[in-house]
């Protein structure tokens, strides 16, 4: 087991005298993947790693002093294993931890319970060839489908990444680089303190803090990772927790700098009104109109039906998964009342009481 | 939708919108020379999804109208034209709105950009001219 040396980080290798472009060479990144008690799955995610075209100079998983034996599986797997002398409290705590150890222009934080397609890292690394891009990220795709949570996550993911994300790529803003499976400029993250543990969603705050600081993010669609969804509501809602107050968090920490920057203003703007008003509608208006009015009304729970249905169709056509997507539609229909659960929550506690959530808890 | 935040309110209008506007703006690009067949094969796949998500919200609307008509025929013909248009302009007032937040912000600092996008230009100046782009362009 080796601990991270508390003089400091060693001397940065491969750094050019000035930033400059990288082409897609493993040699020059290194993964930092975090772990807390992930040893189930931690194994085969260094595996997929190790197993890329474009294998990695280094694989760096933090154990954040788990209590099983996930610096074993994955010293045994061929990663170099970091742990802090504390449990560091959260993800971003844990990669951050790590940082410091990195030797290369450019680093990517993979989810220990994420495997990655085996072209992934050459794909992505492929976008630093532009001086200006600090971060890019991938497409993800729940790795089990079978019950109604994990298959209302897969329908998010094909509509969100076979449509959405394009569209924002399109645009130059690509809202999120997702935590699971992302790659950064080592100097530029260092330069913005790691991931940050100010707010629940430290990918969306630092997503937005490089637009900021007036560099770009790009979205690679064909590099795909595949992690673990949440299976069961217990997980599933230390998750929603977890991404509904930080997207509020990150509202509120960064409205100022979003409102420069056009299009990723007008997004965040209609998602912030998606995320009041769509959940007040199914949460309570739908539900009031139903008991006063008509039961009729509640179909209006499914009246987009047709317009999520038809990227939902055209992504999982792509992947060749028409039957599974087809089968999972359903779910997807009763994990946005449960979102929108979380959601109004996240609102009401972060804006009207003041009580903003500090705590991360694990979920997947 | 993005994953976790509910709905597919104006949110979804407000990427079709974007999909039905990008060939116009890939027309910009590719006048400037930032344009390529790749990136013209995404905005055609796009915008091909955002007219068939059109047509699906029009077949439905329909066969409401049909199912709820006295009239069949007068139902598939009828559009409700006051809900669609006020979604948009729901959606173009949102978008104003914030617009004029940012003017007033902007007024604010009386037109000097903030610190974060002269030290964003600065590094962006510094990897160009690191490649040599500066000097040949």
């Amino acid at each position: 087991l080796t601990t991270q040396d508390s003089q400091g980080p060693p001397a940065r290798v491969g750094l050019t005298s000035a930033r400059a472009s990288v082409r897609g060479d493993g040699n020059e990144l290194t993964v930092i993947v975090p772990a807390y008690n992930e040893a189930e799955t931690v194994g085969e995610t260094v595996r997929s790693l190790r197993d890329q075209t474009c294998p990695p100079a280094e694989i760096i998983v933090v154990d954040d002093c788990s209590s099983d034996d996930t610096a074993a599986v994955a010293e045994a797997a061929g990663a170099m294993v970091l742990r802090p002398p504390e449990n560091t409290g959260s993800k971003a705590g844990a990669q951050t931890f790590a940082l410091g150890s990195v030797r290369t222009e450019l680093v990517m934080a993979v989810d220990a319970d994420t495997t990655l397609a085996s072209d992934a890292i050459e794909l992505l690394l492929e976008s630093f060839e532009d001086p200006e891009v600090a971060a890019a990220c991938g497409s993800v795709v729940p790795r089990r489908v079978r019950t109604v949570w994990e298959r209302g996550r897969y329908v998010e993911y094909l509509f969100a990444f076979g449509f959405y994300k394009r569209i924002q790529e399109h645009y130059g803003k690509p809202l999120i680089a997702s935590g699971c499976f992302s790659a950064y400029r080592t100097d530029e993250l260092r330069a913005m303190g790691g991931w940050s543990t100010r707010t629940m969603a430290e990918d969306m705050d630092l997503t937005w803090t490089i637009y900021a600081r007036g560099q770009r993010v790009r979205f690679i669609p064909e590099a795909v990772c595949y992690p673990i969804e949440p299976h069961n509501l217990d997980f599933l809602s230390k998750q929603l927790r977890r991404w509904s107050h930080g997207f509020v968090q990150n509202v509120r920490f960064h409205w100022r700098s979003l409102l420069d920057l056009g299009y990723l203003r007008s997004m965040v703007t209609v998602a912030f009104w998606d995320a009041l008003c769509a959940s007040l509608a199914y949460v309570i208006l739908l539900p009031a109109l139903a008991i006063a009015i008509d039961r009729g009304i509640l179909l209006a729970y499914l009246i987009d039906a047709p317009v999520v249905t038809v990227p939902v169709v055209v992504q999982a056509s792509r992947r060749r998964e028409l039957r599974r997507a087809l089968v999972s539609l359903p779910s997807f229909f009763v994990l946005r009342i449960v979102n929108s659960v979380f959601m109004l929550s996240a609102l009401w506690r972060e804006l009207v009481l003041r009580r903003s959530l500090l705590v991360y808890e694990k979920g997947h | 939708m993005t994953a976790g935040v509910p709905g597919f309110g104006l949110g979804g209008v407000f990427f079709i919108i974007s999909a039905l506007l990008a060939p116009f703006r890939e027309l910009i690009m590719t006048a400037r020379g930032r344009s390529s067949r790749a990136r013209w094969t995404s905005v055609g796949g796009q915008l091909l999804i955002a007219l068939a998500m059109i047509s699906a919200v029009g077949a439905m609307l329909g066969l409401v109208g049909l199912v709820s008509a006295a009239e069949p025929l007068q139902g598939l013909m009828s559009f409700p034209l006051l809900p669609l248009t006020g979604t948009g302009a729901l959606l173009v007032f949102i978008l104003v709105v914030a617009k004029l937040v940012q003017l007033c912000s902007f007024g604010a600092r009386r037109g000097r950009p903030a610190n974060f996008e002269r030290r964003g230009r600065r590094i962006n100046f510094e990897r160009r001219e690191a490649l040599g782009e500066t000097e040949a362009s």
